[in-house]
């Protein structure tokens, strides 16, 4: 065991202490207890700037051991990384906002083609409701008991230049279908000034082959871009029920009589736009009730499957054959489904226009009963059989009785003297989105919705009894019409056919 | 119409079996007679097998219903189906009739 004692001297101590460099330009110096200066700053020191000066009092031996550093020294290292970063950083921002500015640049073309696309179909949809508003009310066969009507149209694109209308005056029904030629706005455009012409031309004149020279004059007349439309234009006397038509190059219409179905042997005449002088004439066809005239254009026949097959004249005539006794708007629907199935997902190729006139068998929806309350027990059994053969939502059928109950035993009790016999009349109808109604008698004259009704917010004890019949009725039906007419009192009552769930 | 009345104790139960439309308000004045003279005890008119009832009928039970708050007895509709239950409704009869199951 011994002791190892290390002297050493000053001299090698103040080497030592100068030979720490921990920076490039820093220094030490060694500094005793009494001030004296052991090892000083280098003669010609190479700090420039500020320094800082780190200080430590050396245990035991009462020395200050200071280590002086310029500041530029210090932070070298780190100004150098931090440029370093800087220049990462710099070069990142360049990249994104180049490329901002590209897909911005792009964004800015994109949006203005977007604008303009928007707008052009902001105005095809407004071209399409207007030509849509084109199309015949649905109301009118409400107002017409032997008339059953329906149409329907499918533009392949948002405008078509398929047409069909049907409107009645002086109890006659003049009805349309055609084609223009092409498709689109052109098409569209046509179209809409041949059926502002067939509105014009037949309000005076009722006889399809005038009518059809008429139309072909003005369209032929100033036709540069040389289109023209296939027409079939017909006139139905209500009174007769005879059908006058004429066919400028359209397709035959489907007659179907007693269920069988058969295309209408019709002669064509020349399309309408070709020959300013073409002469058109007309045939006659006599409908009996339940008779059919189904009209359609070459968007049915046509109608492609995905192995190119075409729906054709015979197919159309197969889907007629199973119309039975279907309403207009169920033959329609047929139709539809038939050439929907047939199709089998591929897209719409041409417009696709139906138009079902149905002559309407309303003896077995008229029922008349005498003025003898008892009458009345035959007003279900009717209401059912009606129901049966319209397969109407046989929900409506509670409330619907209970409505014409209290307007029939208003006519049966008040319309006629006492002891005077007479008679009232229903008439049962269904149109496209209602039930229709209708209940006349040549009693006294008398409008039962002017009649009192009973005040129901009042307490019990202060109501009247009475006028909760009329109530009934004005609650249950959508709509109520009373008109005196040719010595009848002709009550008009709607129910809205609302969609079945 | 088909109406049966029966009693028990203080209870007069009158069950009402079919329509109750304008024929049927006509010819069951007399029937409903016994109902009108017992007005001061209670009475149940029992509606399940009543599928319709029209104004007139209405009328019926409203007059047998005046009778009844006049000799103080009290009145009471069994089993009144959605349909009819919908013509109470309309006519805001819903709440004037105590209606039971």
């Amino acid at each position: 065991m011994g002791l190892i004692i290390a002297d050493i001297t000053l001299d090698t101590l103040a080497s030592i202490v100068r030979s720490v460099k921990l920076y490039p330009h820093s220094y030490c110096t060694l500094v005793s207890g009494d001030d004296t200066v052991l090892v000083g700053p280098p003669a010609n020191p190479k700090t420039k700037g500020k320094t800082h000066a780190f200080s430590e009092i050396i245990d035991g031996k009462n020395l200050t051991l200071t280590l002086v550093v310029p500041e530029s020294d210090m932070y070298q290292r780190l100004r150098r990384s931090s440029l370093f970063f800087a220049l990462v950083a710099l070069t990142g921002v360049f990249t994104v906002f180049f490329i901002s500015f590209r897909s911005i640049q792009h964004l800015w073309q994109l949006n203005e083609v977007r604008i303009k696309e928007q707008h052009i179909e902001d105005e095809l949809a407004i071209a399409r409701n207007i030509q849509q508003s084109l199309l015949p009310s649905e109301k009118l066969s409400a107002t017409v008991n032997t008339l059953d009507i329906k149409g329907l149209q499918i533009p392949a694109k948002f405008v078509g230049g398929d047409l069909y209308d049907y409107y009645i005056r002086d109890n006659k029904l003049l009805f349309c279908i055609g084609d223009v030629s092409g498709k689109g706005v052109p098409a569209a455009l046509l179209m809409a000034i041949a059926h502002s012409l067939f509105r014009t031309l037949s309000a005076h004149d009722d006889r399809p082959e005038s009518i059809m020279q008429a139309l072909n004059a003005s369209i032929s007349d100033n036709n540069p871009d040389i289109m023209f439309i296939t027409l079939f234009l017909g006139v139905m006397d209500l009174s007769t029920s005879i059908v006058r038509y004429c066919n400028a190059g359209h397709n035959p219409p489907i007659i179907i009589k007693d269920g069988r179905a058969e295309y209408l042997d019709t002669e064509p005449s020349l399309l309408l736009g070709v020959d300013v002088k073409a002469k058109y004439t007309a045939d006659e066809l006599a409908f009996s009730p339940g008779d059919t005239l189904f009209l359609y254009t070459d968007g049915l026949t046509e109608a492609e499957n995905p192995q190119k097959e075409l729906f054709g004249e015979q197919r159309a005539l197969e889907a007629a054959s199973q119309f039975g006794t279907l309403t207009a708007e169920k033959q329609i629907e047929q139709m539809q489904q038939a050439v929907h199935v047939f199709v089998n997902q591929a897209e719409q190729s041409d417009d696709l226009t139906l138009l079902a006139v149905r002559y309407n068998p309303v003896a077995g929806f008229t029922l008349t009963l005498t003025n003898d309350i008892n009458e009345l027990n035959r007003l279900e059994p009717f209401l059912e059989d009606f129901f049966n053969k319209n397969s109407l939502d046989p929900s409506l059928l509670s409330s619907l009785d209970l409505a014409l109950e209290e307007a029939l035993a208003n006519v049966i009790m008040y319309a006629y003297p006492e002891g005077e016999k007479g008679e009232v009349t229903l008439t049962a109808n269904v149109a496209d989105n209602a039930i229709c109604m209708e209940i006349k008698d040549k009693g006294m004259p008398f409008n039962p919705l002017q009649q009192q009704e009973a005040n129901l917010d009042v307490p019990l004890k202060e109501r009247q009894i009475g006028g909760l019949g009329i109530h009934l009725i004005k609650e249950i039906m959508d709509e109520v019409t009373y008109a005196y007419e040719n010595g009848h009192n002709v009550l008009q009552m709607q129910l809205y056919r609302k969609p079945l769930p | 119409m088909d109406i049966t009345i029966t009693e028990e104790g203080n209870t007069i139960n009158a069950v009402f079996d079919g329509r109750l439309d304008t024929v049927a308000a006509q010819q069951i004045t007399e029937t409903v007679e016994p109902l009108l003279q017992n007005a001061g005890r209670t009475i149940i008119l029992d509606c399940e097998k009543m599928p319709f009832i029209s104004s007139s009928g209405l009328r019926i039970f409203l007059k047998i219903r005046k009778e009844v708050e006049a000799k103080g007895g009290n009145m009471q509709l069994r089993k009144v189906c959605p349909e009819v239950r919908q013509v109470f409704k309309m006519t805001k009869l819903e709440d004037v009739f105590d209606i039971i199951e």
